[in-house]
């Protein structure tokens, strides 16, 4: 069993370490919204940090309502897909970082994306730390592996 | 192939490995020109250091905000401003920067070095890239040459660079810096040499200057100039200059840069090339066109008593019209010396004059004079303001690089993580529209100390308004700044309504006082003059930011000039239609001046039938936006554009497309214009945040929002198009964007 969480743990983070975008899915009175995001992970995959801007209608809707999702896939966009690519869906909660956390946060996300530190050194841009309940890894088109960080019941039961 | 070598006449080079510049030298070696002993640092040494830092990306994000055709000029000195800086705070890797030392030091000791650009499109025969990009001269420490590496690197994205590669449709992403480093020879004479002069192709030309040569291509030293025969070299004339009175010296002391020094007497009377040197220069000239086969722009120099070729480049083939905008580009980066020249033109001269002609026109009665002679003010106010509209693209917009060479020096000084953070050292100055805006102020103190000038006013306008203390005020504003609304007549009913709309909304603002820049400026001001001091920059610190300061307030200064020349012409014009209405001529609306002037004096006019769209003398309006009634199918969200004052703000936004419509703006409004001009400032004030479809940080808007500390964004595309008076906006200066959350339609009205 223990090995297989360890798979299961590198392939995830195999596809969080090759892409820079995911989608973020919010919602704000039953209504869906998704976005796509920088992001940047933490080693042990705890937690995930992302940036919006606090006019924006995903930081509206974080604020109401911290539940989110996020995608992460490895497409690209050929028909070897379907057997070759990997998705992870990743369920959490979005909050606010801490000021206490802001230094090692902003360090671990410019240094996957060096080239956004204007934008995350402005000062109406807020940082928002998913604390990761569980992962979802779909590959060879219909495999699908949960990996859950959090004890609890599934988020749909 | 190693980053760094000595350039020989052996090695087979490519522009792409080492740039158009280190190509032609090293085919110069090859013919056996003596040439000051030279390196190259090649392109793949820039690649490198791009692709450790992670730069490429954070160029392409600041190139890629918009359309690099919707952009203005200023717009991309701004984004090459934040480039720059990248490049300045940016350090070589320590491998790179280790080999490179090492060269130096075994190659040329510790002679003084020049440091010059050599980009991989440069000197090719279809296009002259000739002072596009940077060169560093007298260059004396480690520090300083790898500072001077980094900005010859950053010179590839200057304004005048990238708006010249987009000219050529080349792509900036695939073009790379090579750099060229040799050592700086000590010049007793030098100049430049073409093979074929440009105004006629059977002479040569040859510019000589004392001393080095930059003083010659800066246009700081004037040089003499000789005119040979091409078929056998003869003189055919020697021009001396004006002023044989100035030359550029390498300062000898440790820092880096050139001085222009007074000539000593025994040279002043001397000219810089005697008939041997001038033989031998026309002789090497002649050999070395017959070797590339084109005529040659050539860069020379006497040091040791022998001729040296400093660079030697085709003369562009196509000439005229690309070699024309280019020199346009060229003019706006104006050297120190230049500058202060400008400087005393501008405000010694041009703005007096200004002022005089204005108190002149503002003498006349309008409605005294006989039709002839309103027809006469009219054609000579029109003609003084294509003049004063002249002098201000020649002088006046060229007198604004003041701000951007100060710009430029402070952040390489100091690196701030703000490349806008100067700015701060030069606001605060009082501006006209400031001194206009206090008036307002004061005025607004008086309504609210005296509830009843607001109750007259709501109950018969203007009019009725009883204290005469306050009336006064409103007529000298009136005076000293002229009519605020141009399309309604100056010193009407309407327009004095108007204004007292607009004090009424300024008596709604709170009075926190005025800004406390000082203690902060001084500070900063302080830091800026002990470090240029302590940097090797050889250059006067007060003398230059008293340049700037001026720079940046005449910018805004010389256009409330300009305003009061405009509604002089206005006023006449008003006149003139209000006498052809009484006489019973129809369609004056869009009658230019000299149509009415000549309609006036009974000349026959064709006036169009229809209404037609004249084409608007300002900049162009861009159409981004649906229709304006309805809900249009496309809403914009999100709009970018560039951030030019900081912070942030959530408001009711009020979009302004005709003079009158400013005298409903309410506090606590975004202004959304296309483009603010100087006499709509005063709206400043009262707004929460402006957003303009014009860009850059050194417009009005800009300047005045930060003079006020309230968010500005500009540069937003088709911004009146999808904004609509009423929508909710959120104005972010920080990051330069416009959240739209609409709603106008319904919530039009205050905020």
């Amino acid at each position: 069993m223990q090995r297989q969480e360890a798979d299961v743990r590198r392939r995830i983070a195999q596809v969080l370490e090759s892409q820079k975008l995911a989608v973020l899915a919010t919602q704000r009175n039953g209504q869906p919204y998704s976005s796509l995001m920088a992001f940047a992970h933490t080693p042990d995959l705890a937690r995930i940090v992302v940036a919006t801007g606090r006019a924006t209608r995903k930081h509206m809707n974080l604020l109401e309502e911290p539940r989110v999702s996020l995608l992460i896939d490895t497409r690209s966009n050929t028909e070897m897909d379907f057997h070759a690519a990997a998705a992870v869906t990743v369920i959490g909660e979005a909050l606010p970082l801490p000021e206490e956390e802001q230094e090692t946060y902003t360090s671990l996300y410019l240094r996957h994306h060096p080239y956004l530190e204007r934008f995350l050194e402005a000062p109406s841009t807020v940082m928002f730390l998913i604390k990761v309940h569980h992962y979802l890894i779909v590959n060879r088109f219909q495999s699908v592996m949960e990996l859950h960080l959090e004890h609890g019941t599934d988020i749909f039961a | 192939m190693e980053p760094i070598f000595l350039l020989d006449g052996e090695r087979q080079l490519t522009a792409t490995q080492v740039g158009g510049k280190a190509v032609a030298l090293a085919t110069l070696l090859k013919e056996g020109v003596r040439l000051p002993k030279t390196a190259c640092l090649t392109t793949a040494a820039y690649r490198q250091f791009l692709h450790i830092n992670g730069l490429s990306e954070k160029i392409q994000l600041e190139l890629n905000t918009k359309e690099f055709s919707d952009m203005r000029w200023e717009e991309i000195w701004d984004i090459s401003l934040r480039i720059r800086q990248l490049f300045l705070t940016t350090r070589l890797p320590t491998p790179l920067a280790a080999t490179i030392h090492r060269f130096i030091a075994a190659e040329f000791g510790d002679v003084p070095l020049a440091v010059r650009s050599s980009a991989t499109e440069e000197d090719a025969a279809n296009a002259s890239f000739a002072g596009l990009h940077d060169s560093y001269l007298n260059i004396r420490s480690r520090e300083q040459l790898e500072r001077a590496i980094r900005k010859v690197w950053a010179s590839l994205w200057s304004d005048k660079a990238l708006l010249y590669r987009q000219e050529l449709q080349l792509s900036v992403g695939a073009s790379a810096m090579a750099v060229v480093i040799q050592e700086l020879l000590p010049a007793t004479v030098s100049g430049v040499g073409f093979t074929h002069d440009p105004l006629d192709q059977h002479r040569m030309v040859i510019e000589a200057v004392h001393g080095l040569n930059q003083g010659l291509v800066d246009g700081d030293v004037q040089p003499d100039r000789y005119r040979l025969k091409r078929e056998d070299h003869d003189l055919i004339d020697h021009l001396g200059p004006e002023a044989r009175d100035r030359y550029a010296i390498s300062s000898l002391e440790q820092g880096e840069g050139i001085e222009i020094a007074s000539l000593p007497p025994e040279k002043a009377s001397q000219e810089p090339l005697d008939r041997q040197k001038l033989a031998t220069l026309v002789q090497t000239m002649a050999r070395l066109e017959a070797r590339f086969a084109t005529p040659l722009d050539i860069e020379w120099c006497w040091a040791h008593d022998e001729l040296h070729i400093l660079q030697a480049r085709p003369i562009t083939a196509a000439a005229g019209e690309r070699t024309d905008r280019r020199a346009w580009y060229l003019s706006l980066h104006r050297s120190f010396e230049n500058l202060l020249s400008l400087w005393q033109t501008i405000e010694q001269q041009m703005l007096p004059a200004m002022e005089g002609e204005f108190e002149v026109m503002a003498a006349v009665v309008l409605t005294d004079l006989a039709d002839q002679e309103l027809a006469a003010a009219i054609r000579h106010r029109s003609a003084r303001l294509s003049h004063w509209s002249k002098q201000y693209w020649d002088d006046c917009i060229p007198f604004a690089h003041g701000v951007r060479l100060f710009g430029e020096i402070f952040n390489e000084v100091m690196t701030p993580a703000d490349p806008y953070q100067f700015v701060s050292l030069l606001s605060g100055e009082e501006m006209l529209s400031t001194r206009r805006n206090s008036m307002l102020h004061s005025l607004a103190d008086q309504v609210r100390s005296r509830p009843e000038i607001g109750r007259q006013y709501t109950a018969g306008g203007f009019a009725t308004i009883e204290d005469a203390g306050f009336c006064r005020g409103l007529l000298e504003l009136e005076h000293q700044f002229g009519n605020f609304f141009r399309t309604q007549q100056a010193e009407s009913e309407d327009s004095r309504d108007n204004l007292m709309k607009v004090i009424l909304q300024y008596a709604r603002l709170e009075r926190t006082g005025e800004k406390q820049h000082q203690p902060a400026r001084l500070e900063l001001e302080h830091q800026f003059l002990t470090s240029l001091s302590e940097s090797p920059l050889n250059m006067d610190g007060g003398q230059l930011l008293a340049l700037a300061r001026a720079s940046y307030r005449l910018r805004d200064d010389d256009n409330v000039y300009m305003g009061k020349i405009e509604q002089q012409l206005a006023l006449a014009v008003a006149e003139g239609r209000r006498r052809l209405v009484a006489a019973g001529y129809a369609k004056l609306k869009l009658a230019t001046p000299e149509e009415l002037a000549a309609l006036l004096v009974g000349e026959q006019v064709e006036l169009p039938e229809q209404l037609r769209q004249r084409a608007k003398s300002g900049p162009e309006r861009e159409r981004g936006g649906s229709p304006r009634t309805g809900q249009p199918a496309v809403r914009a969200r999100q709009l970018p554009g560039q951030p030019a004052s900081r912070g942030f703000c959530r408001a009711t936004a009020r979009v302004i497309e005709q003079p009158e419509q400013m005298a409903e703006f309410k506090a606590g409004e975004v202004l959304v214009v296309d483009s603010i001009d100087p006499n709509m400032t005063f709206l400043a004030p009262l707004a929460a945040g402006i957003v303009e479809r014009r860009g850059g940080m050194l417009i009005h808007g800009a300047i005045i929002a930060r003079e006020y500390g309230i968010p500005c964004v500009t540069g937003v595309s088709g911004v009146t198009g999808y904004i609509r008076t009423g929508d909710l906006v959120s104005v972010d200066g920080y990051l330069g964007l416009v959240i739209v959350e609409g709603g106008g339609a319904s919530a039009a009205g205050t905020a």
